[in-house]
């Protein structure tokens, strides 16, 4: 027997090792491309579990795995799916705090590498799932605290105004002499101002989340020199303030822009009184651009400052500056802050002409 | 005309509230714990109103409660609480820490007015007392734990008060208690006594 009558049988083992591997590449190539779909689907339809499971079956379908039962917890919300007749099943439970996860495959055959495809679909579904309930869990959680911090807000304002009202109402019938009637209008004169932005406030509160919406009264010339000063005096800041320009637009939503920034430098005052703040105001012609910069310390992240219920404060509820900057976008303006060393310096650039 | 402090950070609500009461009392106002300490100092002031939400903290009672505390450990002034911070937990704590009254808005007139005045009543008999010679004092204490914790917060109070009293004075303090200078000094030992900024 020579050595050339093996060769034969090298060449048919060659060929069948090349034949599985090619099989092999072949199936594995398949599997992930369905598993590569699913987690597409699952982007798609927003990592939404109630639509994601019920949809995975005709990819697992294409993996030779018949049917699919899952039974998911998650806060007080149970998602079941199941097949009828669950023949030898591949399963895997999740147990954490707050959710629970059981997700099992029933495949057409649990042997060879079906049985490696099995395990990795079952694997990367049980990821998929989780990721969805955390994202779910996460999504909830943080709505139910924006929630419940701007409803305390929105308390405090309202309780606020029903004392005012209260005490306004008291007032009213008790103004026996004529002294006491023009005292009562003084005062009143002297916070009218503050009653129209604290309104203002609760409104655009009531609006943070849609588009701040704009009056319909014509716009009137503002004199922003005038405004800031009277803001940044209310605020019992110690300013300079430099150029003069007015522009043509809504009083309250540019009013509200100057009083967002102004009154985080009061708050910034009481914690450092040597904080100074600096106003200037120039004209562009078309637009008119306003620096207001501080000296105090910024504890907060530059980069978040605009970000919606993101605030350094004890309680606060981070959505002034969000708000001022809608405002700027919703009569065609812009407001920045401006890279700096020490304090915050924002820039403003409003148009001269507000045309809605 | 007895001296009222407004500590409220709406201004227009503070105007009309003050406005209800100035005709009786004489009012001061401020907006933030600086300007009602800086009052406080310069004024003898009867009785505080005071808002719990306060800048730079609005959304929490933190503000209040410190401005509450530094009231009650330095003034002899009635505080009356006025806020819309409803929670058990900040009313009991107000109260232990010695307020008055609590009153949550939206509180009627009626309601401030009275408590207002029955604040000015106790001051007044306090007062009238303290004339007497005699001093009011209170403590809380824990029930149940025997007599030894009552005792000893009944001495740190009493010595407290007379060493404020006489602007921390150790000699004029211990003829004021009838104990020796070395037995006060043991005490303020005793009780981790010292005299603070404030004092």
């Amino acid at each position: 027997m020579t050595i050339e009558l093996i060769y034969p049988f090298f060449i048919l083992t060659g060929l069948v090792i090349i034949g599985v591997l090619l099989y092999l590449r072949h199936l594995t190539r398949k599997a992930m491309r369905t598993i590569l779909e699913m987690i597409d689907l699952n982007a798609k339809l927003e990592y939404d579990l109630h639509q994601f499971l019920p949809k995975t079956l005709p990819f697992l379908k294409k993996l030779k795995i018949d049917d699919l039962f899952y039974t998911i917890h998650y806060l007080d919300t149970t998602i079941q799916g199941s097949t009828a007749s669950p023949g030898e099943v591949v399963e895997k439970t999740i147990q954490r705090e707050d959710y629970r996860i059981t997700v099992g495959l029933v495949p057409r055959h649990t042997t060879g590498e079906q049985h490696f495809i099995n395990m990795i679909v079952l694997e990367i579904l049980s990821i998929l799932i989780e990721m969805n309930v955390l994202i779910k869990i996460k999504v909830i959680h943080e709505a139910l605290y924006k929630f419940s911090k701007l409803q305390a807000f929105l308390i405090h304002d309202v309780k606020n105004l029903a004392q005012f009202i209260g005490s306004l109402s008291y007032n009213v019938h008790h103004l026996e002499t004529s002294e006491k009637k023009e005292r009562f209008i003084n005062y009143l004169e002297e916070t009218l101002p503050v009653i129209s932005r604290s309104s203002a406030k609760i409104i655009g509160l009531l609006e943070v989340r849609g588009e701040t919406d704009v009056g319909e009264s014509p716009p009137s010339a503002i004199d922003l020199k005038s405004r800031l000063e009277n803001l940044a005096k209310h605020y019992k800041l110690s300013y300079t303030i430099t150029g003069q320009a007015s522009i043509r637009a809504e009083e309250s939503m540019v009013i509200s822009i100057f009083d967002n920034l102004l009154k985080n430098i009061y708050d910034k005052f009481l914690q450092e009184p040597d904080v100074t703040c600096r106003m200037d105001i120039i004209d562009l012609g078309d637009n008119v651009k306003i620096v207001i910069s501080d000296t105090g310390n910024l504890k907060a992240d530059r980069n978040r400052l605009f970000e919606p219920f993101y605030s350094t404060k004890k309680g606060g509820l981070g959505i002034g500056l969000y708000q001022a900057r809608n405002i700027a976008h919703a009569i065609k303006g812009e407001i920045r802050v401006l890279p700096q060393e020490s304090g915050t310096a924002f820039e403003i650039i409003l148009p001269a002409n507000v045309t809605m | 005309m007895p001296t009222l402090l407004l500590v409220e950070d709406d201004i227009a609500l503070r105007k009309q509230i003050r406005f209800s009461l100035e005709e009786n009392f004489t009012v001061l106002e401020a907006e933030n714990r600086k300007e009602a300490m800086d009052l406080l100092k310069n004024n003898s002031v009867d009785v505080v109103i005071l808002d719990l939400g306060l800048p730079p903290n609005e959304g929490t009672p933190e503000e209040g409660l410190t401005i509450l505390s530094s009231i009650l450990n330095h003034y002899a002034s009635k505080v009356i609480i006025l806020t819309g911070q409803k929670t058990e937990g900040i009313a009991l704590e107000a109260i232990k820490s010695g307020a008055f009254d609590y009153l949550l808005k939206p509180a009627s007139m009626e309601k401030i007015l009275f408590s207002v005045e029955r604040a000015i009543l106790f001051q007044d008999a306090e007062e009238e007392l303290e004339r007497q010679g005699i001093k009011k004092i209170s403590f809380d204490i824990e029930i149940g734990k025997g007599l030894q914790p009552l005792r000893d917060e009944a001495d740190k109070h009493v010595i407290l008060k007379v060493l404020k009293d006489t602007n921390f004075n150790i000699y004029q303090s211990a003829k004021i208690l009838g104990v020796k200078r070395e037995s006060l000094y043991y005490f303020l030992k005793k009780f981790g006594l010292k005299r603070t900024h404030d004092d």
